[in-house]
């Protein structure tokens, strides 16, 4: 084939791939991230542009996600996961003052990873009585992806949980750990609510649930230990 | 001429199963592949989808290394050895060279794919993981990225002639595919006239990978119909035919 000739078959596979381009733009919508101007930690821009730039936002949100659990897991241990009624008096902000800031990581690269949302307003209304904060995170949810309606279900939960509405507060828990993407955090609070009502057999179920299920080996140790006192007092799941 | 094309397709396949660099690479990936078991750990109850989406990503980003350096060594190694000569004094049109190796490359890169597909499958599966068909539709996806980028490199390796540059120039490319979305919007802000001219011709002439990234947008709600991707298959078919017919053009001009 002559050089012209070559060059112009390369000329038309040049248009015709511009065409495509053209007609996916038109035809319909490529997911649109949002751009990189997320709030993103100073520490991990880096990595975090670095997965944008390889196409690899989910896989960097996961890793943000991996940093919010270390994060919540390595600092203050003073007190029991889920004790929420306890920690209503005397939490200090200064618990994990930045839970927020690292979910919000997780999700400006990811906004449809609906489990950070889930997680880090459990542990923000539920464990460390940030109310506003958990509720804030929410709502950032529910706009990225509004048909996500367990958003609507736990903020609900968290705003019985400010009104100290427990009962309200138990019925929306219940409804939510029916769902698999229910966090155990969350489990974990609705077996110590059972457990401080007095439903010492529902909690035991509620515990031996987590223990079944869950791959986190806090919650594991956790819901070992509930097992263990309940089993003591003559409940079991 | 076809079985021309076609026996210069099958020695390249058979001579990326020869080469050292790949295999390593192979083996390199699969190893990295068990080091996603320890993110999965440090994941807790997102064990399964960080398992996910890691092993989509190396899988992706290997076949890509493989391609690429299986890309720019194709037909610079040949000439740099004058092995070249023996094939271009058979009457064997000098495009037919071309895209035979290419097919070779190729096909050779997608069998590496489905190999560490398979081993992501059986980690996957080990974790618990229950089939999403979602997967299989990502590897095709996958392969043909790293169709794009073995395109592009073998174009860049007859441009520049030299294998370093040609690396450089096709990674930059690759990474500047999956940024289209922010180059827009720079452009949009730009006041310059000059600068919003020169972004708008880097996003036409660059390959738009984000046409093909179904593995990092699938789970998102009103994410389009796998039907619709095949725009991005033809628009990943056409842009490879493209950067070959280019290279053809190079090839054409070489003297030998």
């Amino acid at each position: 084939m002559s050089i012209k000739r070559t060059v112009l078959t390369a000329g038309i596979f040049f248009m015709a791939f511009l065409f495509s381009a053209q007609a996916i733009s038109t035809v319909f919508f490529t997911p649109r991230w949002p751009l990189f101007g997320a709030p993103s930690m100073q520490d991990n821009a880096l990595l975090d542009v670095s997965g944008v730039f390889i196409g690899a936002r989910r896989f960097a949100a996961d890793l943000a996600f991996i940093q919010l659990l270390q994060y919540y897991g390595s600092e203050e241990t003073e007190h029991e996961e889920g004790e929420a009624d306890s920690l209503a008096a005397g939490v200090s902000l200064s618990f994990y003052p930045h839970l927020l800031t690292y979910a919000r990581r997780s999700v400006g690269l990811d906004p449809y990873f609906h489990d950070v949302y889930l997680f880090a307003a459990g542990a923000l209304a539920f464990n460390l009585n940030r109310a506003e904060e958990a509720l804030s995170l929410l709502a950032e949810g529910k706009k990225a992806d509004p048909t996500f309606w367990r958003y609507q279900l736990y903020a609900g939960a968290i705003a019985f949980r400010k009104s100290f509405q427990m009962d309200k507060v138990i019925e929306l828990l219940e409804e939510a750990i029916q769902y698999p993407d229910c966090p155990p955090l969350l489990e974990n609070i609705l077996g110590n609510l059972h457990k401080k009502k007095g439903n010492y057999a529902r909690a035991a179920q509620i515990f031996r649930h987590i223990l079944e299920t869950s791959r986190d080996q806090g919650y594991l140790d956790a819901a070992r230990r509930q097992l263990e006192t309940l089993r003591s007092m003559g409940y079991t799941a | 001429m076809m079985k021309s094309l076609l026996s210069i397709a099958r020695y390249t396949f058979v001579q990326q199963f020869r080469n050292r660099l790949y295999l390593v690479v192979l083996f390199f990936g699969a190893l990295l592949m068990g080091v996603s078991l320890l993110f999965g750990a440090l994941a807790a109850e997102q064990e399964v989808r960080v398992i996910f989406d890691l092993g989509l990503l190396l899988t992706e980003l290997f076949g890509i290394v493989a391609v690429l350096f299986g890309a720019v060594t194709l037909v610079l190694e040949e000439m740099e050895s004058k092995t070249i000569y023996l094939l271009l004094t058979r009457p064997l049109p000098r495009g037919f060279y071309i895209v035979g190796r290419y097919l070779g490359l190729v096909v050779s890169v997608v069998i590496s794919l489905l190999l560490m597909g398979v081993i992501h499958v059986t980690l996957l599966g080990i974790k618990g993981w229950s089939f999403d068909p979602h997967y299989l539709a990502a590897l095709p996806f996958i392969y043909l990225k790293v169709c794009v980028v073995g395109a592009l490199a073998v174009f860049f390796s007859l441009f520049s002639s030299s294998a370093v540059a040609s690396v450089v120039f096709t990674l930059f490319f690759s990474l500047l595919g999956h940024f289209g979305s922010e180059l827009t919007f720079l452009a949009r802000k730009s006041e310059s006239v000059l600068s919003v001219l020169l972004v708008k011709t880097i996003i036409v002439i660059m390959p738009n990978f984000q046409f093909l990234n179904y593995r990092d947008v699938w789970h998102i709600p009103g994410s389009p119909p796998l039907s619709l991707w095949v725009w991005g298959g033809a628009y990943a078919v056409l842009y490879a035919a493209a950067c070959l017919s280019l290279s053809i053009a190079l090839f054409s001009r070489k003297e030998f």
